[in-house]
């Protein structure tokens, strides 16, 4: 299975990842319960691998997108304008949605992405193309790089798209708290005195991947018209106003967020439909049963027993966006003082506790794959075997905690924080049976609320914790999870959650950055994969899966075309999401 | 007039203690203001940014400020926006009140339209057949936690019979087909314990009427059952249910998350949780001080109504 | 969450016509001491629910944490299951070996016993339930007796105190005595999980209000009567009248009202549990058990939380047909005191 996916892997990956699955778990929990939202691991669902594999194969051959069946009729059909879709989400992110301030989770990027156009975009072959740009050039070592506004291009507001529009974003990008951190190495960001649709971004170090970091929140254009009234008038924040296929038309906070039609959208023949409107639906049954009832058109989740369920039925076609699909994953704090997560032996004991395969079976209905590390298979990086304990093995377990114990004497105590949701709380007491079974003395399960959650993370003040992260294409994305200049002392808000300080995996991740090398690039991210499975800085679960069931008569949900015809990647590389100006309706 | 006077004091000192605790206990949640800098930056704020957002938004200031700050605000009207989401704080709150007036208003009637009925026939025949029934029943529907009866009634009529859309789609007076749709199986849904809890107490002071002196007579002078239920005891037994009703008006209004939530409608005690979730302070404390002040209305209301209808106000507000 | 205000703001007067309610048709026998069986069933399994011929996977604070090593040999319960006698029931997914029914009540999906957790939860509920009403009791019975006795400005501050916690709404309280005890952090362990005493005090707090105003308004009816007035005008100290004269004649209201009112904070904590704010995982409480099985029953999985739900349904059932028998009883004595 894993090979199959492989092979069909070049078809995409992602992008701009770095604030994604951070701040998915942020926010996509912060509408209360959510089954299938982020924090939680291995919510994601198969009915068994070979089904998996099954289903991955005819896609392959079919398109970029996973589908289970109708794609080839979809091929088949024309496209027809008009029509609404009514999509149900995973959560109201809900952020002032001015691009450098959001915090953005899966489900808000679905919506925001359809207002806003990105500079840049992934390729079907995990090559970073422009988009809203004409062109994205660097210079020789990659310090400097040219970026050309596409022509003709207005805002919705009617504002021109031009040099000092991207000057503007990308300005106030970098004085954001998430996006300047993707943002890190840009020195400054000036329009060409030769030509105003010209913009030169000067780096201090070479940053050959640059491209991959405006392909996300922080290549969202807005219009700088509306960003400079927003600045006056906070009320216009909520409203925002880019380029893209659909113009803002309302939003209500945990109600709606309504768009219609751009007709002058400048990349033909998109879009398709009249109207686009998004619900935010918490909870993964609730979404379901949204869908069955008629309510909604089209729904996205990770809910494995959701999607295991509508594999089974004919009633609701359903695609599954499985690219550079982010890890569920426990991570672990790693230098806390006296902590026993300290040893490596204990971390790697609680590794070889762990069942993984039983969580999926029992919690996602088995739809999910096994994780071998952070790299899902299309990522770079991805190994089959990393070294990491994949099989549970409780006598090797207590083995290591034993020796452990033999040097460190007196009881060991762990704390798993997990959220309020009953899937994080299974979870959790299983791995509360495995841990204590493997030998820690007393392990404790810590119900933090959501809001708490993330900050009880970025804080450092946790000890075990279920996370869902690490989407993207090229190891650079993950430079602030891992690098140790990002593991800042417990207290402040650190992007390096488990504070993990290793000089190896510093000096991997600074290589890649500056390195144009495909072959030495993928080299270093492999190690760096082997370096996470024999330290066992983090506990791999499984890799996400979206499923996005609709009505039979929506159509074209993940089939996108780049401008110049090539064929790109449904959501633009944003694990799980895909672009509503493909959808249409009719044709059944 | 010293009475009215009285009460409106102490209706201002509930109201001021209120406000002033939820402020203060606000502040004091679990990773206290930090948790709002994380919330509105997000991670990876340096130092200066989340010392930034705190100013910004006046979280570093004295909480008794920020309270005298926020009170201002309140009083002029100009409410500001929320922390996260840049929404108007009073559209939110003005959006969600009809919401949970509309669930609290049918509620009310529904359960009583049912509880009234039941109860009567339950006193008048204590001990029958009906009466175990109606009683058991009535702790069965106690016992069947909302959490429970939202699901079941989803699953019956919007997935199985496709009825009512689901999740709720709000729509006012003006579309009375989709408002009935909208709130039909919330308002069920919290009626249900809301009419094990009339019924109950309905029955039990209705039998306590019925064995009055009064009643004996008139049965004896040969009264009708009928009559002697509607004309005779009902009226005297309605003392504690209209009580209890009136209470429950401002338990209604902040008190039904679990449904609201269940069925997507943004009424009062979303609006109210969900912001403590998020940490949005201002909202919250907006929220708070609207359903404390509906409550000391109705409350005040009632008593003045007591003193109006029934000399004898004194006991009733030692009821009351 | 309706429950826990609105049914507590019903309870108060709920109890009131119950003292004047007189002689009432006597409910059969057969139905009184099939309710005494079942309470002492349930207070005999809450009581030894370590001896249980089950695994010890409820584990609660009040067991020996070793014996709450929980992991089964070889994955036998590893899945839910439904309970043996459910022969209309079918597993959904055959994972581990074990047989397909099993136990009385089935599995969750942690391959946790029900049964035994419903009796550990039995524990945890009825004490969550028994002190909180208790607390609740005598807080409310001092104050609502002064208030109701001395009147004057201590009733003013009284009442001003009952209203506000009346005109909190009843959620955010428990919220903010809940999470207060929680730890800013997640980095120590065992002492620190939260356990009933947060959710003791808050449903007590919640139980309060109402209490003192239906403890006030008896007091005032008993103070006008003969014997008290009498007393008085012996020059009785007061607290001698309160204790002697007053407090036993409000006792049975008291008792009958602590009944319903223990039922409502059983349900009260399942509404605390649904929103994340009662005792942590893996404690079990019959709250905890019935929501968080609520996502299964939405999947056709129906045990792991009706189950829990029936035995609180019975409990609640019995606590109050033997409500009704006692204030009987106790009504008669009042009449011939």
């Amino acid at each position: 299975m894993v090979r199959i996916r492989q092979r069909s892997g070049k078809r995409l990956i992602t992008a701009a990842a770095l604030s994604l699955g951070l701040i998915a778990a942020a926010c996509g929990g912060s509408d209360g319960k959510s089954t299938a939202s982020v924090p939680a691991t291995g919510v994601t669902t198969a009915v068994s691998p070979e089904t998996t594999a099954a289903s991955t194969e005819t896609t392959a051959a079919n398109s970029a997108e996973t589908t289970v069946a109708p794609t080839t009729t979809a091929a088949a059909l024309k496209p027809v304008a008009g029509g609404t879709v009514v999509m149900g989400i995973e959560a109201d992110t809900s952020s002032p949605w001015r691009p450098y301030e959001m915090l953005c989770a899966i489900s808000c990027h679905q919506v925001i992405r359809n207002i806003y156009d990105t500079l840049a975009m992934p390729t079907a072959d995990g090559k970073a193309a422009p988009y809203l740009a004409e062109s994205i050039t660097p210079n020789a070592d990659a310090t400097e790089w040219t970026i050309k506004a596409h022509a003709g291009v207005t805002f919705h507001d009617g504002t021109p798209f031009d040099g000092a529009a991207i000057v503007d974003n990308l300005t106030r990008a970098k004085t954001g708290a998430l996006t300047g951190n993707i943002l890190r190495p840009v020195d400054s960001i000036t329009v060409d005195p030769a030509d105003p649709m010209t913009v030169v971004i000067k780096m201090n170090t070479p940053w050959a991947a640059f491209p991959f970091a405006i392909m996300g929140q922080a290549g969202y254009m807005a219009s700088p018209a509306w960003l400079a009234a927003s600045d006056i008038d906070e009320a216009l924040r909520s409203q925002p106003v880019g380029t893209g296929p659909f113009v803002y038309e309302d939003y209500k906070p945990n109600e709606y967020f309504k768009m219609k039609k751009n007709p002058n959208y400048w990349n033909k023949p998109y879009p398709y439909l009249d109207a686009v409107e998004f619900r935010p639906i918490p909870d993964a049954l609730n979404r379901r049963d949204a869908l069955k009832s008629g309510t909604i058109d089209l729904l996205h989740t990770t809910n494995g027993e959701t999607i295991a369920e509508f594999r089974d039925t004919k009633e609701f076609p359903m695609e599954e966006i499985t690219n550079t699909a982010e890890t569920a994953y426990t991570l672990l704090h790693v230098t806390q003082d006296g902590s026993p997560l300290n040893d490596v032996r204990v971390r790697c004991a609680l590794a070889w506790a762990t069942d993984e395969q039983a969580l999926i079976d029992t919690i996602s209905g088995g739809v999910n794959q096994i994780a071998t590390g952070p790299f899902s298979p299309d990522q770079v990086g991805y190994l089959a075997d990393s070294g990491f304990p994949l099989k549970q093995d409780m006598t090797k377990a207590q083995d290591l905690i034993a020796q452990y114990k033999a040097e460190h004497p007196g009881a060991i105590t762990l704390s798993l924080a997990a959220t309020q949701d009953e899937t994080n709380l299974t979870i959790a007491q299983f791995q509360k049976q495995w841990f204590e079974e493997a030998g820690i003395d007393t392990v404790t399960i810590d119900q933090i609320d959501q809001g708490n959650y993330i900050l009880t993370a970025v804080l450092g003040n946790f000890q075990v914790f279920q996370w869902r992260n690490h989407g993207g294409i090229d190891l650079d994305m993950q430079y602030h999870w891992w690098h140790s200049s990002s593991s800042l002392p417990v207290g402040q808000l650190g992007l390096n959650f488990g504070r993990i300080k290793d000089p190896q995996l510093d000096k991997l991740l600074d290589e890649n950055r500056a390195s144009t090398d495909p072959t030495r690039k993928k080299a270093i991210a492999e190690e760096v994969n082997k370096l996470f499975g024999t330290q066992c800085y983090n506990i791999w679960g499984s890799y996400t899966i979206w499923g996005t069931p609709h009505k039979p008569d929506v159509q074209g949900v993940g089939n996108f075309k780049l401008p110049d015809g090539s064929e790109g990647v449904p959501g633009a590389g944003i694990a799980g999401t895909f672009y509503m100006m493909t959808v249409w309706r009719g044709g059944q | 007039m010293r009475y009215f006077l009285n009460r409106l004091l102490q209706l201002a000192i509930v109201v001021f203690a209120v406000t002033f605790l939820t402020s203060v206990a606000l502040r004091f949640l679990p990773g206290g203001s930090d948790v709002v800098v994380a919330l509105k930056t997000g991670p990876g704020a340096t130092r200066e940014q989340a010392q930034a957002v705190k100013h910004q938004l006046g979280l570093d200031r004295s909480i008794v400020s920020q309270y005298f700050d926020w009170m201002h605000k309140f009083v002029t009207g100009n409410w500001g926006f929320t922390f996260q989401t840049n929404q108007s704080i009073k559209t939110e709150v003005v959006r969600a009140l009809p919401i949970s007036a509309f669930i609290m208003v049918y509620a009310q009637i529904l359960s009583l339209l049912f509880a009234m009925p039941v109860a009567m026939w339950s006193a008048y025949r204590q001990g029958s057949k009906f009466d175990r029934f109606g009683t058991t029943t009535a702790f069965g529907l106690l016992s069947a936690p909302n959490y429970i009866v939202a699901p079941v009634l989803m699953a019956a009529f919007s997935v199985q019979r496709k009825w009512v859309p689901f999740p709720s789609i709000y729509a006012g007076l003006g579309d009375p087909v989709a408002h009935f749709k909208a709130f039909v199986l919330p308002v069920v849904t919290v009626a249900i314990p809301l009419y094990a809890g009339y019924m109950r107490l309905l029955r039990s002071d209705l039998i306590a009427t019925l064995q009055s002196d009064f009643i004996t007579t008139a049965r004896a002078s040969g009264v009708g059952t009928w009559s002697i239920l509607f004309k005779h005891a009902l009226r005297p037994s309605l003392f504690s249910i209209v009580t209890a009703a009136a209470v429950n008006i401002g338990a209604l209004m902040g008190g039904v998350v679990i449904v609201e939530q269940f069925f997507l409608l943004n009424g009062m005690g979303r609006l109210t949780v969900e912001s403590i979730f998020r940490r949005e302070y201002p909202t919250v404390q907006y929220a708070v001080v609207v359903l404390a002040l509906i409550y000391v209305t109705v409350n005040f209301l009632i008593d003045l109504s007591y003193a109006w209808i029934d000399p004898r106000v004194r006991v009733g507000r030692a009821l009351g | 969450m309706t429950m826990v205000a609105t049914d507590i703001g019903i309870a108060a007067p709920i109890a009131v016509p119950l003292t004047k309610a007189g002689r009432r048709r006597r409910r059969g026998r057969i139905t009184m001491w099939l309710a005494i069986a079942w309470l002492a069933f349930i207070t005999i399994s809450a009581v030894g629910a370590n001896f249980l011929p089950y695994i010890k996977h409820s584990c609660s604070q009040y067991s020996n944490p070793k014996q709450c090593s929980t992991h089964v040999k070889g994955d036998l319960l590893k899945v839910e299951k439904p309970p043996a006698w459910a022969w209309f029931a079918n597993p959904e997914k055959n994972i581990g070996n074990g047989p397909e029914r099993t136990g009385w009540f089935g599995t969750d999906r942690n391959g946790y016993d029900l049964f035994s957790r419903s009796m550990f939860g039995a524990r945890n509920s009825l004490l969550i339930g028994a002190l909180s009403i208790t607390f609740g009791l005598l807080l409310g019975t001092v104050l609502g007796m002064i208030a109701g006795y001395y009147r004057g400005w201590a009733d003013r501050v009284i009442e001003v105190v009952t209203n506000i916690l009346l005109a909190f709404p009843a959620l955010l309280l428990a919220i903010f005595i809940v999470t207060f005890s929680d730890k800013p952090d997640s980095t120590s362990s065992a002492s620190d999980t939260r356990s009933i005493g947060p959710i003791i005090i808050a449903l007590s707090i919640l139980a309060v209000p109402p209490l003192t105003r239906l403890v006030r308004a008896n007091t005032i009816m008993y103070t006008q009567r003969e014997f008290v007035v009498a007393a008085r005008s012996i020059g009785a100290p007061n607290r001698r009248i309160l204790l002697r004269e007053i407090l036993p004649n409000i006792i049975p209201t008291l008792l009958s009202f602590a009944l319903t009112g223990l039922a409502l904070l059983l349900v009260a904590e399942g509404a605390l549990a649904a929103l994340g704010l009662s005792v942590e995982a893996p404690l079990p409480t019959w709250g905890r058990m019935i929501s968080s099985g609520q996502e299964r029953l939405r999947q056709g999985v129906w045990w792991p939380s009706l189950m829990p739900a029936l035995v609180m349904f019975l409990t609640i059932l019995a606590i109050n047909l033997l409500g009704d028998v006692l204030a009987e009883r106790f009504n008669t004595r009042e009449v011939i005191a």
